[in-house]
């Protein structure tokens, strides 16, 4: 069992901090990749939000990875509940879903929701047997 | 740009501190597994009313809805440790209590997300007449 520690929490706020900021900064430039598309090539944006999704698996590979490894207690709060905690995120995959099924798209809602929950798992567990 | 960034790092320390103070006073074991699961239900919720009603109810800056939403909620949810909790109660040869988990999590956080969709737009539809699906 962990203790309480402040220290504990304070270093999960600053790797969260490092995480969202990555994540936002993915999405961006999924933004400029779909707009340079547009207008380069006249392609319209898949509805299935990728760049959401690929955040979501990436980051539950690298925490399978992190927390199975011998690292300390210190750098695994750090990096795993912190940069990959907050670099990851379940509130806007949830809203997506639900947006996607407002928009009549019900089929890439559900898809969007178990390809997710199938891929996150697999390479979690990929991740914790690579140590 | 630099403002925004600010913004949302600046709102993740909250978000994932606050995610890390709940899951050291309910620690994730076999026996119990709702910490992960409550953060995210409550934050899809939050991050629906934060983008669908703070935002269009409040004149805040835009920085401000972002760092609330992107970073604080963003942060404060988690998938990857959604993830991996999965794989270990897997691991611990359960069969009924992971597929609860995934239930739980996604059925609840869809559906909290509906909620603060649904309850923002009541919300705005109250204020703004003749917009509202009753």
């Amino acid at each position: 069992m962990m203790m309480f520690s402040w220290i504990l929490v304070a270093l999960a706020g600053g790797g969260a901090a490092i995480g969202a900021t990555g994540r936002y900064l993915v999405m961006q430039l999924s933004q400029l990749i779909s707009h340079w598309r547009l207008e380069h090539s006249g392609r319209v944006p898949s509805r299935f939000p990728w760049p959401t999704f690929i955040i979501n698996v990436s980051g539950s590979f690298m925490l399978g990875w992190v927390m199975s490894g011998g690292l300390s207690t210190g750098i695994k709060v750090l990096v795993g509940a912190g940069v990959l905690g907050g670099f990851t995120t379940f509130s806007t995959m949830a809203n997506e879903i639900v947006l996607l099924a407002h928009d009549q798209r019900l089929k890439l809602a559900v898809w969007y929701g178990l390809l997710s929950l199938i891929c996150g798992v697999l390479v979690a567990v990929i991740g914790v047997k690579l140590n | 740009m630099y403002k925004r960034i600010l913004a949302v790092a600046g709102f993740a320390f909250i978000g994932g501190a606050l995610r890390e103070m709940l899951e050291l006073w309910w620690p994730f074991s076999t026996n119990w597994f709702g910490t992960t699961i409550c953060i995210n239900i409550v934050g899809a919720f939050l991050l629906a009313m934060i983008n669908f009603w703070v935002a269009n109810r409040f004149a805040l800056p835009s920085q401000i809805i972002l760092g609330l939403g992107t970073g604080m909620i963003g942060a404060f949810t988690t998938f990857s440790s959604f993830s991996l909790e999965i794989v270990k109660l897997l691991d611990a040869g359960q069969m009924m209590i992971p597929i609860v988990y995934v239930l739980l999590s996604i059925g609840g956080g869809v559906f909290a997300a509906w909620s603060g969709q649904r309850l923002a737009d009541r919300l705005l539809g109250d204020r703004m007449d003749g917009d509202d699906d009753v």
